[in-house]
This record gives C-alpha cells, structure tokens and sequence, in this order.
C-alpha cells in the first residue's frame, strides 16, 4: 500500500488534461450554426500506478465517453493524454494499436460484448493474434492459464459465449483484457448487469486481480457503494463536468459538493434503523444539448443562489488533493 | 388484527418447454394485507415477476401455466374468473407498472392519449372530456410538472424518470386496491429512484392502495416494505415483517445476499460471497435448491427439500433448523 503511493507521487500512469468529447448535434439542413453536445467538457486527472479511480455520476454525465475517450476508443475532440511520460494522443494507428497492450478495457454488458460465434479459447486469444507472434501452442498455454486465474473451468476452452452464465461472461472479458498484462483496464460498468451474489464475485476477483498484478482501474459505475469498495480515488462527474474529486474517505466522510451529497443521500440503504438526513432533488438531469449556464448544477441545487447561474465555479483544491467545483463550499471548509 | 387484501395460497406457475417442465413459480403462498407493502426480493430466475405476471394473468400461455393454487381476492378466487371478468379486474382493482417505462407505453400515442383510453376502458360512463380532466389530476398528483402541456406529448419527449410517473399515474387512474410494482425503479439513476420512492409512498398513504413491490435491492425493500418475502428457485425461502428480516435473517440465502452488497456504512477489504450460481431448471438439486452454495449444508439438506416452517413468528425454509440438523455432525 505504502509503495504504490509513493510511485503514486513521482510519474502518474496516465494524465488527463483538459480532456474534451464534443459531438455535433443535429442542426437544421440549412442552418450554419452548429450545436454542440459536450458529453466531456474539460476534464483533467491523473492516474498513479496500480492505483483505482471510481468514476461516478448518473447516466448522460459523461462517464462512458470519458473512459472511451481515454483509451482513443473514439477520439477526444481536444486535451492531452499523457500515458507513461508519452503523448498518447499523437500516436498514429501502428503504434497506438500497439499501445493498447498497456491498456485494455471491460465493458458493461457481457452478453453484447463477446462474439457469440467465437469460442472462450478465440475469444481470449484474440488480443495475442494482433499483439503477438506466439506460436498456437505457446497462446494456448496463456489462455488456459490466465483462465484458470480468473476463476475459469479450462476445459470450457471451446465452449461458446451463451453457454455461459453472466458472471462467467464477465470473466472471460476479463481474462481478455488482462491476457496481454496491461498497465490499466478501463472497467465501464462491469457488475452492474449482474445479480448481486455474482456482483460480489466479480469485484472480489478485479480487486485480487489487481493486488497481483498491480494495474491501475479507471473504474465506471453509478452505483456509489461499489465506487466506495473497490477505490482509491473517487471522480464525481454531472453533465461532462468533475464536480468533486478527492481520495475516498474524504469523499465519503468529508463530502463538500451538494451533488455528491445528495447523491450519496438517495442511495437506499439496506438497514432498517439507519437515520440519515435525506436530500430528495427535484426534477432530471437537464439535457447535455442545452446544459444550465452558470454551474451546470443550479438547476437541481438546493443550495443555489443567484451566482450559480451566472457564473462556473471553478474545481479548487481544498487541501490533499480533494477537489469541489462549488461556490459555496469553500465557507464550508473554513467553518 | 388488519384484514388481507389478497390471500396467495400454494400458486404453482410451470413453463412447458422443449419436453421438460420448468418450475417457476412452485408453491408460494403470501397474504398482502390492506394498506400495507409487500416487498418480494430475489435474483434473476427466482420466480418473483412470474408470481406477480400470475396474479395478474397475464402469463404467456403457452408456455407458461397455472397449473395449482387459489388466488383469493375480497374472498373471491381469481383463477376462477372468466377472461372478461379478469379484465375489469385488472386496471380497476389490481394495477400494475413495469421496470422499463419506455417499452410499457406506446409511442405513436401521447401519455394523455393513453391515460384517458385506460380511463375511458374502466371507468362505466365516463365522458372524454371527464376523462382528460381526470388524466391531468393524475399528472397532477403524480407531480408532472406543466401537467397540461405534458399531456400532450409523446413518451419519446419525457425523460425515464417522468415516463415512470406516467406509468404510475396511468396504474392509478383507476383507483385499484392494489398495485403491483414489478422493478419499478431498476432502469432509474439513483436520484430519480430516490423521487419515486417517495412517491409510491406518498401515494400509498393517500390512496390507502396495498403494495406489492418486487425488486433484487434490499436498499429499496428496507425503505419502503412493511413485510418482505425472500424468493429463491421458484420457492419462498424466507418470509418476515421488515423489521425483523433486516435484525435477523434466518435463512443462510438472506443472510448471503445482506452481506454480499458493498456497504456504505463500513469498510471490508473483501466482500462476502454466495459461492456458486443459482441452479438451471435441468439441473436442480434434489434436497434445497439452495444446497450446492451454502455454507451451513449437511446431508440432510442433499437429501430432502425443507418445509417452511414457523419459527418465532416468521417463516423459514431451511433444515439448520430442525432437529435433525442439529443431531448431525
């Protein structure tokens, strides 16, 4: 624990600067205006080494685009991705499909995502047949041992996808993205198709996973009590914006943006005689087409006043890294 | 002493599938007392939206069957009624809403559109222009802002969480005695779960409408059941006020789901787990269905299917305890 910090403090993994995804909105045929839907609208963090980074908000915020985004699986409209001291985003396609050995990604839903006329052994050899020029029986070998090491019987080896259960699906996206031993695995959602007794298992075996191999997590959910186990770092997002980033237990203890808390506050608890302040907020999640001016937020606030539609807050760091983009939480933190 | 609304008693619901019989529903029996919710909990497979599906006939016949139990309603057994009389029944007395709101409302109809058919199909007498005032009251209390203008728009314009509004205020309309929610709030960001919550329990408290609510959240049953009955492979494993079942569960299946969940309140550096998936129809142990993936199994839990038994004012279905599981080693 104490060495991945301080690798943590020297180079991170991955930078992220004022990462950008803007996709153009249907405007009419003979209009010049163009409109803009800014799914990621300005976001910067780091990565550490073996570190994991919850990524959390509600759907339309942002998240899914910005992991995609990350690993170029569609392309930033603007920002700078430094992966390891090197310039992620000027590599051209030999060399960034080469790079994508360090980073792999799991997505959410295990049915779409495995090719139902390829076998388990295809499925995960595939990444060795772009990346490698191991001989058959040399990926063979992989395969059947990095099954083995997700929890995988080896002798569904040519056993196909829908022969399988969801939590076995899971696995065998997993054994492919860690096949190649990448540096960092962007994980979109990858319980939340899952029955809880199964969610269990798979985050147990991520976090295993990790502790031997020591990859960092870019980890997307919407589900605040997963973020909370498996984190070290926690990233709140609300309309392609970062509201409130901070390590874990200050996000969880020391909770400064009201988004957060009142996201925090609407998560059934299951416990009977729990008392907490509940925050009920009132009305949607404003469209990304036409977001609020001033801080995107104030719609739903319950806290705002007038200076939250007229003016963005900035993120500001109020000590240890733990960041707020909020007016007012800075006389909170003085308080 | 309250008075029950609708007595389940014994349902069994078999899919008839390729030859073989799938058990889907095999022998529950629950009562649902008036102005009171039920919570049923389980995974995917245990049985718990084919149980309300039965109720409410609306199975997929063939395959699906109810092929034994009564359904008691006001003193009346459902499963006696003719297709006619079932549906006047539901939509007037039993109501229903689904998990995904888009797919249960027709899109080339306006939501006004359709609460007023509902109204105008149910409702002896009423004129079109009654209809409308009452589907906007019903936006109204379903708190749809700018009902009148909401009214005439399109489900595709409304966002999930007013889509699911709209559902309950179409399930509504009607005034039944008992709504059914089938995952109400699964496809539904926390936020906007946490307003429909509120919600369903208001308006349970207005209506003095029971409840039943199914979902695979403890986080949901804990905050809005009044009793609760825990599902696994088409039987009733364990059944319970709220209370008591979130104190002390007594079935090693509820007492595996409570502790597999990543909690808020506290800090585990690994998760609890139920070992194991839930059994294939084709596959089913012949004792407990829960067997292969519990920790307390003996032999007699192989061997025999336990009984739901009572036990300090509960119901459980588990041999650890019986006599005969403490007798053996």
């Amino acid at each position: 624990m104490e060495n991945k910090k301080e690798e943590t403090k020297k180079v991170p993994l991955l930078q992220v600067r004022n990462l950008k995804k803007w996709f153009p909105s249907k405007s009419g045929v003979f209009s010049r205006k163009k409109a803009y839907i800014k799914a990621v609208n300005d976001i910067s963090f780091d990565v550490g080494y073996g570190e994991t980074i919850g990524i959390v908000g509600e759907s339309g915020c942002g998240k899914s685009t910005m992991g995609r985004s990350v690993l170029r699986l569609i392309e930033p409209t603007s920002g700078e991705i430094i992966f390891e001291g090197k310039d992620f985003m000027k590599l051209k396609d030999a060399e960034l499909r080469k790079s994508r050995s360090e980073m792999q990604i799991i997505f959410q839903d295990p049915y779409a995502s495995l090719d139902p006329r390829m076998t388990v052994g295809e499925i995960i050899a595939e990444p060795l047949d772009i990346q490698t020029n191991l001989s058959k029986e040399e990926k063979r070998e992989k395969i059947l041992k990095v099954m083995e090491v997700v929890g995988l019987n080896p002798k569904y080896y040519n056993r196909y996808p829908h022969e399988f259960s969801g939590g076995q699906r899971q696995r065998i996206g997993i054994a492919r993205a860690i096949i190649l031993g990448p540096k960092l695995i962007v994980c979109d959602e990858p319980v939340s198709a899952l029955d809880v007794s199964v969610q269990a298992q798979v985050i147990n075996l991520l976090k295993k996973l990790q502790k031997d191999m020591g990859m960092a997590y870019l980890f997307i959910s919407h589900d605040l009590s997963v973020i909370k186990h498996i984190s070290d770092r926690v990233i709140v997002m609300y309309l392609g914006n970062i509201v409130e980033i901070a390590d874990k237990d200050d996000l969880y203890n020391n909770t400064l943006h009201p988004y957060t808390k009142a996201l925090l506050s609407s998560i059934p608890i299951a416990a009977r005689n729990v008392k907490r302040e509940k925050i009920i907020m009132e009305g949607d999640l404003p469209s990304p087409a036409n977001p609020p001016s001033g801080c995107v937020f104030h719609t739903r606030c319950y806290m705002a006043q007038d200076i939250c539609s007229k003016e963005a807050p900035k993120l500001v760091d109020y000590g240890n890294g733990h960041k707020c983009a909020c007016h007012f939480c800075k006389n909170k933190v003085t308080e | 002493m309250s008075e029950n609304l609708i007595e389940v008693k014994d349902l069994r619901t078999y899919f008839f599938i390729d030859g073989g019989v799938v058990k889907a529903v095999d022998g529950v029996s629950f009562n649902v007392e008036r102005g009171k919710t039920l919570g049923i909990v389980g995974e995917s497979g245990c049985g718990k939206s084919i149980t309300s599906l039965s109720i409410m006939q609306l199975l997929e016949s063939p395959p699906g069957k109810i092929v034994g139990g009564e359904i008691i309603y006001n003193g009346e057994n459902l499963l006696n009624k003719t297709k006619e009389e079932m549906r006047h029944i539901r939509g007037n007395k039993i109501a229903m809403i689904f998990q995904e709101p888009m797919t249960s409302l027709n899109p080339v109809f306006t939501v006004g559109q359709q609460i007023v058919e509902a109204l105008l199909i149910h409702e002896e007498g009423i004129t079109k222009e009654k209809a409308k005032e009452r589907a906007i009251e019903m936006l109204k209390l379903v708190k749809i802002p700018l009902p009148e203008k909401r009214f005439n728009e399109y489900p595709h314009q409304l966002s999930g969480g007013m889509r699911q509004r709209v559902m309950i205020a179409m399930a509504l309309s009607c005034n039944p005695e008992l709504l059914i929610c089938d995952e109400p709030t699964t496809a539904l960001d926390v936020t906007i779960q946490a307003q429909i919550l509120e919600l369903i329990n208001e308006l349970k408290e207005k209506t003095g409408a029971s409840v039943m609510m199914i979902t695979h959240d403890l986080g949901v049953i804990a905050e809005i059941a009044d009793d609760v009955m825990v599902m696994y492979a088409g039987k009733v494993v364990e059944q319970a006020d709220t209370d008591s079942i979130f104190e002390k569960p007594l079935h090693p299946y509820t007492i595996g789901l409570m502790n597999c969940i990543p909690k808020l309140t506290e800090e585990v550096e690994e998760l609890s787990v139920i070992k194991g998936m839930v059994p294939s129809y084709d596959d089913m142990p012949k004792g407990c269905a829960f067997c292969p993936r519990c920790d307390y199994a003996k032999k007699i839990c192989e061997e025999e299917m336990p009984e739901l038994i009572e036990l300090e004012g509960r119901k459980v279905r588990c041999h650890m305890y019986s006599e005969k599981w403490k007798e053996e080693n």
